[in-house]
């Protein structure tokens, strides 16, 4: 029984860790281990795999290191942790600090349209 | 749970308030917030977002004026850093990039420019000064909103949400009927 189950959960885990080398290719050519053990949780990847669940998507982030990529490349020193206050900061994030004042220009489009033949 | 696409129109929507779009964004953002929504954030909307800041930058009074060369460069970057600080913290907004071959991107982006035909548009007046002219125009879909709905096939998604025009042309597309296109 010991040995079934052991069989059973190394296809699992087989399975769960092809499922994620083929959506991170990237990790193929790092075949050693330590490589590999960052990017990979193995009992979350096999129980996702178990339920059938897609576990790139996953609540927690297996796309950590795409953020950590992204992140380090816009200049920030860690990735951004989950918060939902990020929800409220996005909304109007690029407003113009100072209101352009307004100006009424009809009359000097109808000035360029006048001039026109 | 619906996992969804969403165009850089919607993220920018979202970040002005003067927008008129902003409203319809922000009931986006709610369904994200609630977890009603997955949303996917590609590489590509990033990249067309540093493209809007960049143009969109030109126009700050304080860059026209700057003697500073870097100033453009350092406002952007700033700005770029905010969206992707806040964007990478949001619960159920996840980054997902296709793994396929990019020839496989490259090659649906042409299939579809080359099924979706837009229309054309004549005119006897100039759009800008209204004097007699023969103008033509054509409307159709650009390619890069071409490839975002690849893109989002090849990510699995459910969904694409744009407030651009041109999607609407690419739901007439039979290779992506499976992806429900909402352009808001």
């Amino acid at each position: 029984m010991t040995l079934e189950y052991s069989w059973l959960l190394e296809q699992i885990g087989q399975q769960a860790l092809e499922l994620h080398h083929r959506r991170h290719p990237l990790t193929l050519h790092h075949l050693d281990e330590q490589a590999i053990i960052p990017r990979f949780n193995f009992v979350q990847a096999s129980n996702d795999f178990l339920l059938g669940l897609d576990f790139e998507l996953s609540p927690d982030g297996d796309d950590y290191l795409d953020r950590k990529e992204i992140a380090e490349l816009a200049g920030l020193k860690s990735v951004p942790k989950k918060d939902e206050s990020n929800f409220d900061k996005i909304v109007g994030l690029f407003d113009a600090t100072k209101k352009r004042p307004e100006v009424d220009v009809t009359d000097w489009v109808r000035s360029i349209r006048h001039r026109s033949p | 749970m619906t996992l969804v696409y969403l165009d850089t129109s919607v993220w920018l929507s979202i970040t002005l308030s003067n927008d008129r779009n902003h409203n319809k964004a922000l009931q986006v953002l709610a369904k994200v917030r609630s977890g009603g929504y997955v949303a996917i954030i590609s590489r590509h909307v990033l990249s067309e977002v540093l493209d809007v800041l960049r143009k969109q930058a030109l126009t700050k009074t304080t860059i026209k004026n700057s003697l500073d060369a870097n100033a453009h460069r350092r406002l952007v970057e700033r700005q770029y850093r905010q969206f992707t600080a806040t964007i990478l913290g949001m619960q159920n907004v996840i980054v997902k990039d296709t793994t396929v071959a990019t020839v496989e991107v490259l090659k649906e982006t042409l299939r579809l420019q080359r099924e979706i035909w837009g229309t054309l548009g004549k005119t006897n007046a100039c759009p800008i000064c209204n004097s007699l002219y023969g103008f033509v125009s054509y409307d159709g879909p650009f390619k890069d909103d071409a490839m975002h709905l690849v893109l989002a096939d090849k990510v699995g998604c459910d969904s694409l949400i744009s407030f651009d025009r041109d999607f609407q042309m690419l739901k007439r597309s039979t290779r992506y009927s499976h992806i429900v296109i909402q352009v808001l």
